[in-house]
């Protein structure tokens, strides 16, 4: 069981200074549509993980978690707004800078489909990032490839293989593999076990905390299954229409969310258990389009809590002291309840 | 509210028993359904669960005759109003696959056509299986629409599938599926790539729909989440054999077969109760 915030630090031995490993500061994303209207996929992000941490973006499809994670690796460019690894800036490097950065950032695809190349052995999958960032001849390469299927508990009789002859749960290994081939700091993991059976899914996981563990390696997890991001994340940040909505210690978000996007997506998922009691907070209608957003709060239109001045100002992220540390949302309605009186908990899950 | 004893169900509206088949020429390689027999009692939700390759979707598809081109069965029988429908040719079966029994695929937005509107291929179906006129038709369609809780329908009649949101197309495919008042209504996997948001609502209109009309529905799905909130019969498959029938309470409370706790322990992932 990860403990929330503590576990963090000590994790990785001399991590040469003691800030986060990855830091994104207003990364803001928008683009053009047809009509030169703006779509702002991702707005104002602010968040930091630390070495050996897993954190969460989490949010219904549309919030924009996707586009973030692709501003985090560099494979989209920020609009506004600085990503940083390990004290270096990122965003706008070019060419040889640029490469040495998706060494210590990589991203696992959500569609292990799409994103192995259905002509290659896995051999091949394996051996192209080696080829592309180390300078290992061949043999090197053969013993680092047959590590990284060690790693990932895949057995070397399927190096042979093609990505259609693997299952899901093998694709996902061969697509966690070829992302730890370079050894990153980070790792950006796209709806993992989107695609899973059930107790595949459990395994993945598994295998996840245990790489993580052993290498010291932070994760940036982007899922909407909530017992997935339970499992894995020691934060989460909870997005809705590209900004982030509410932010702190995975449990504690989960069992008492401030927010009221978070409060119904928490309501909203389903619980393995002959009818679990379940807390009715829902939203009205469905996300609306990124574009022509409101001046208020973005959420206001569905949100059962929301009052007339919900409508005029968009509320920021505020540190919310009074549930505990590390805690912050952005809905003043409930900030207030929370210090005029004790809320009462969501409902134990 | 009363649960009735599952294995024991006094008037099922589907009975298969038996049910055997599979590819190849003689139905035995491989072999997908191994004797499966379950009971789907009416007027309920009731739930078959299973992982991929379980066989709960080709026995799902050879309940409406639609079982895939290769597939054979050898043996077994599928009980429906009286009739055993695993002898039905294809003609017999159109009078029943829609009007009688109705089914609901996976990817909504797949199983509309991108190039009619909604109204036009709601109408075009309901023409088909009840005959009616063109302007009865398309007032049938506006209403069906309107019961699944479509909203600004005149609106939506003449848009395209393309227009519709992954949750308003699941509406539109249930609006489909219920257009010619079937009696059981399957479902595969249909809250599969909603988010739990819109996956609520959707569920909890099938439940309020099951509950106007007495529709009895049977869900294919390997969230147990939903099962368990909403079904009251089970059925868990594994590598094409039945390994747990059950009432829902009692699956959920006190499971018998070690596949089913293994199941429930994935879903919960070790457990945040």
């Amino acid at each position: 069981m990860p403990s929330p915030g503590a576990g963090s630090a000590g994790q990785v031995e001399g991590a040469a200074n003691s800030g986060p490993i990855l830091r994104v500061d207003g990364v803001t994303m928008r683009f053009k549509v047809a009509g030169n209207r703006q779509l702002t996929a991702v707005d104002n992000v602010v968040l930091e993980v630390h070495a050996g941490e897993s954190v969460a973006l989490v949010g219904e499809s549309g919030s924009g978690k996707s586009t973030l994670a692709r501003c985090l690796v560099s494979l989209l460019e920020p609009t506004a707004g600085v990503v940083s690894l390990d004290g270096r800036q990122v965003s706008g490097l070019r060419g040889a800078a640029r490469r040495r950065v998706y060494q210590d950032i990589q991203l696992v695809f959500q569609d292990t489909n799409g994103s192995l190349n259905p002509r290659w052995t896995v051999r091949s999958i394996l051996d192209e990032p080696l080829r592309a960032y180390s300078d290992r001849d061949p043999g090197q390469r053969d013993t680092r490839v047959r590590e990284l299927m060690r790693q990932v508990e895949l057995d070397e009789s399927l190096l042979t293989r093609r990505p259609a002859e693997l299952s899901g749960g093998q694709r996902q290994r061969v697509g966690l593999a070829r992302a730890l081939a370079v050894e990153p700091k980070v790792l950006v993991l796209d709806e993992p076990t989107a695609s899973l059976d059930l107790s595949t899914r459990g395994q993945v996981l598994d295998l996840i905390g245990r790489i993580q563990r052993e290498t010291g390696l932070a994760c940036v997890l982007i899922s909407h299954d909530l017992p997935v991001v339970r499992h894995i994340a020691d934060r989460v940040f909870v997005m809705y229409l590209g900004t982030i909505v509410e932010s702190g210690p995975t449990e504690e978000v989960f069992r008492r969310p401030v927010h009221p996007y978070t409060r119904a997506l928490v309501a909203a998922a389903p619980v393995a258990r002959y009818r679990a009691p379940r807390d009715d907070y829902r939203l009205r209608g469905e996300i609306p389009s990124a574009m022509d957003l409101p001046s208020g709060c973005l959420l206001a239109g569905r949100c059962p809590s929301a009052i007339p001045s919900c409508f005029e100002v968009r509320p920021h992220l505020v540190h919310i002291g009074a549930i505990g540390s590390g805690r912050m949302a952005a809905c003043p309605v409930s900030a207030a309840a929370i210090a005029s009186a004790p809320v009462p908990s969501a409902p134990a899950r | 509210m009363v649960t009735p004893q599952a294995t024991t169900e006094p008037d099922p509206i589907l009975v298969v028993d038996g049910l055997t088949g599979g590819f190849g020429r003689t139905g035995e390689s491989p072999q997908v359904l191994r004797d499966v027999s379950f009971q789907i009692p009416r007027g309920r939700l009731s739930a078959i669960v299973g992982e991929t390759g379980s066989g709960k979707s080709i026995t799902a598809l050879s309940v409406i005759g639609l079982a895939p081109a290769g597939f054979t069965r050898t043996r077994g029988s599928i009980g429906f109003e009286g009739r055993d429908l695993a002898g039905l040719d294809d003609r017999q079966y159109q009078a029943i696959r829609g009007s009688r029994i109705a089914m609901v695929f996976q990817d909504a937005r797949a199983s509309l056509n991108p190039t009619f509107s909604i109204g036009y291929q709601l109408a075009a179906t309901i023409r088909r299986h009840t005959g009616v006129s063109r302007s009865a038709a398309r007032a049938a369609a506006e209403e069906a629409l309107v019961g699944v809780r479509i909203p600004d329908v005149k609106r939506r009649m003449k848009q395209y599938p393309h227009q519709f949101s992954g949750g308003m197309a699941q509406r539109v495919a249930l609006a489909l599926a219920l257009s010619c008042r079937p009696n059981l209504l399957l479902l595969d996997e249909p809250t599969t790539g909603l988010d739990a948001t819109i996956q609520a609502d959707v569920m909890d209109l099938i439940v309020e729909l099951s509950e106007r009309d007495g529709l009895s529905v049977c869900l294919i799905t390997h969230d147990l989440g939903v099962v368990g909130q909403h079904c009251d019969h089970v059925v868990v498959m594994r590598s094409g054999r039945v390994v747990e029938r059950a009432d829902a309470r009692d699956l959920f409370e006190s499971p018998r077969h070690p596949y089913t706790r293994q199941l429930l322990a994935a879903s919960e992932l070790g457990g945040h109760a």
